[in-house]
């Protein structure tokens, strides 16, 4: 087989394997949709809407502290009011 | 008998030269048709590397796929599948009725009669399904019918069906964009592979279809629309139109789904406008958000009175007048202004020119022709002026922006907006913090998000019914922006015709309906948005508008 016919076969099987991955993509797409993922979310899994309070902005001052126990300390009161704050919501 | 025998001799010899010329012709003819054979027999088999292709398929010109549209996170929009269609020639049929019968055994929406009348109808040529699905084709090959033909063909897909109709708009059965971004950028998309990305977040768009949909349901609205803007670029991260219609499907152009609440209805502001007659106040320089104006009585102008809905009986400040939503108020900030000046400010925010984004459903702003002073009375709350919900949506983010003009845009872009200013920074502070003290003291106390301080006004405004207002019949929006006071996203979000219920004590006024809607539909999108909370801290917003410079 000579070099030429080899890349005309490469390019070949490149544009098939192109044209699969578009599909694939669309297929992947049509999966993967917001109002799919929320339909199967709802029925299979027990999760809730994040709320605003679950969000907080980083404040690298109230990690000034050299100790990695007390940064880490202080990290999980934060999480832990946030996680009550937002249960009291329901 | 010489004589004779050179002449039969002669004869003989002509004869044969005769038949020797006609073989040669003969065998000429003959190796040159096998000749053309052979060359095309080569090409066929040697120089042709189309192997292995179905006779079936004719020999379909390469198509160039309409390009894709995405999001502004790079998930698919719009795209195209490869497809076949099928077609008969009639001309080279056998049996009609057998191929007719065969044909309805596959597809059970073709009509045996129908089809056999437009097969006899039809000469040479004639669509029998367009884009099969893969079963479909192999039922159809499997069949055998003489005279069928397979076509390659693409057809533009939509997986996300309603969720973007009208930003997405459709194209015919031949490809060729009808409606929304698809007829704006056809020659894009067909003349070039790179896939066009909108400012759309699929996932934001998702959220507020989900919550405009419960939101009329609900309310059993006839409609609605809601729009979400980054204030900074202008970008619409959302924009939704109810009903809504499915782009896969090419049909019914002309229904009442196509319609693009957002972009192509002229609504009136109602409240919402207080906004703008405010920052028209505060932007003369001579009133301040503390100026007090006289509101304890109803204004009589020839046929007309304008009353408030919860009159306070008492003279108020501008900040009172936007919080109470006061009709008489604003008319009378209207009357200190001037008409003239506010004409010009209308003008210079761009109120009075068409807002166009990409798309071209667009709606230009009705207004009076000639600006009586009855007319910038009842402007200054929101009547006699119309607008659709992406002009409104525009305005006011060119506000909040630092008072920059914005260009909105359903395009992906980074770069803020390079447009000449429309009030003061000192007057675009102000509205922010104006538009929060509204929805934390004034009547829009149900736009409320714990976490988020959102600001904003609500607005209703009875529907126009042949030219007469109807009483029975309203819009109520609420146009929102948080957070304050240097809000990132604003959301706009309007209901068709909503109903009363239980829960809103028989109201059915847009502080009751559009804003909670509108905190719902911030509740869900903020966290999506990365949108981080005060925490529980607010400031002192009165001192902080004492303080602004």
């Amino acid at each position: 087989m000579d070099i030429e016919d080899r890349i005309y076969r490469a390019k070949k099987e490149l544009k098939i394997e192109k044209a699969n991955n578009h599909i694939l993509r669309a297929e992947w797409k049509a999966l993967t949709t917001p109002e799919r993922v929320q339909r199967l979310a709802i029925k299979h899994l027990k999760m809730k809407q994040i709320l605003p309070q679950q969000l907080r902005e980083y404040d690298p001052s109230i990690f000034h502290s050299d100790s990695k126990k007390q940064n880490t300390k202080k990290l999980s009161k934060i999480i832990s009011e946030m996680v009550a704050e937002a249960s009291s919501e329901d | 008998m010489y004589e004779i025998g050179h002449n039969l001799y002669s004869r003989t010899y002509r004869a044969l030269m005769i038949a020797k010329k006609r073989t040669f012709v003969v065998i000429s003819v003959f190796i040159f048709a096998f000749l053309v054979l052979i060359v095309r027999l080569a090409h066929v088999m040697i120089f042709n590397k189309n192997d292995g292709e179905n006779s079936l398929y004719a020999n379909a010109p390469i198509i160039a796929f309409r390009a894709d549209i995405v999001d502004r996170n790079n998930n698919i929009i719009a795209t195209s599948l490869p497809t076949v269609s099928l077609y008969a020639c009639p001309h080279e049929m056998i049996d009609f009725d057998e191929a007719a019968e065969k044909t309805c055994a596959v597809f059970k929406d073709i009509e045996k009669e129908k089809f056999l009348r437009r097969l006899k109808k039809s000469k040479k040529f004639l669509w029998v399904k367009r884009n099969l699905s893969p079963t479909q084709e192999q039922e159809i090959l499997n069949q055998g019918i003489p005279g069928f033909h397979f076509l390659k063909t693409e057809k533009r897909v939509y997986p996300d069906k309603n969720l973007l109709s009208h930003v997405i708009g459709g194209t015919d059965i031949d490809n060729n964009g009808i409606a929304g971004i698809e007829k704006v950028f056809d020659e894009a998309l067909k003349s070039s592979t790179q896939s066009i990305a909108l400012s759309i977040d699929l996932n934001i768009q998702h959220a507020v279809h989900d919550e405009l949909q419960k939101a009329i349901d609900e309310f059993r609205a006839k409609g609605g629309a809601a729009i979400v803007m980054k204030i900074k670029t202008g970008e619409i991260f959302s924009l939704v139109s109810l009903p809504d219609f499915d782009p896969n499907r090419n049909e019914n152009p002309n229904s009442r789904e196509r319609f693009n609440m957002a972009t192509s209805s002229a609504i009136e502001p109602g409240s919402s406008a207080k906004i703008i007659n405010t920052a028209m106040a505060l932007e003369t320089k001579k009133i301040t958000p503390f100026s007090q104006y006289d509101a304890r009585f109803p204004i009589k102008i020839g046929r007309f009175t304008i009353h408030d809905f919860h009159g306070r009986g008492t003279h108020l400040s501008v900040e009172e007048i936007l919080k109470y939503s006061s009709n008489i108020g604003s008319a009378k900030i209207a009357l200190d202004v001037g008409r003239k000046y506010q004409k010009e400010f209308f003008k210079k925010i761009g109120l009075l020119d068409t807002v166009a984004c990409e798309l071209v459903e667009t709606q230009k702003p009705l207004y009076p022709k000639n600006w009586g002073e009855v007319n910038s009375m009842t402007i200054a709350f929101g009547h006699g002026i119309a607008l659709s919900p992406l002009h409104l949506i525009t305005v006011v983010s060119g506000m909040l922006n630092g008072g920059m003009k914005n260009n909105p845009t359903l395009l992906k872009k980074n770069s803020a907006p390079s447009g000449e200013r429309i009030i003061s920074e000192k007057t675009a502070k102000q509205i922010a913090i104006l538009m929060r003290l509204n929805v934390t003291e004034g009547a829009n106390k149900k736009a409320e998000v714990k976490g988020y301080c959102v600001g904003g006004k609500s607005g209703t405004a009875e529907k126009l019914n042949r030219g007469k207002y109807s009483k029975t019949a309203n819009y109520t929006g609420f146009i929102g922006a948080f957070p304050m006071p240097n809000p990132e996203y604003s959301v706009y979000v309007v209901l068709d015709e909503p109903q009363a219920t239980k829960k809103t004590h028989g109201y059915r006024t847009a502080g009751w309906i559009a804003a909670p809607t509108a905190a719902n539909i911030i509740q869900r999108i903020g966290p999506m948005l990365n949108v981080t909370t005060s925490g529980n801290r607010e400031p002192n917003w009165h001192e902080m508008l004492r303080k602004v410079k």
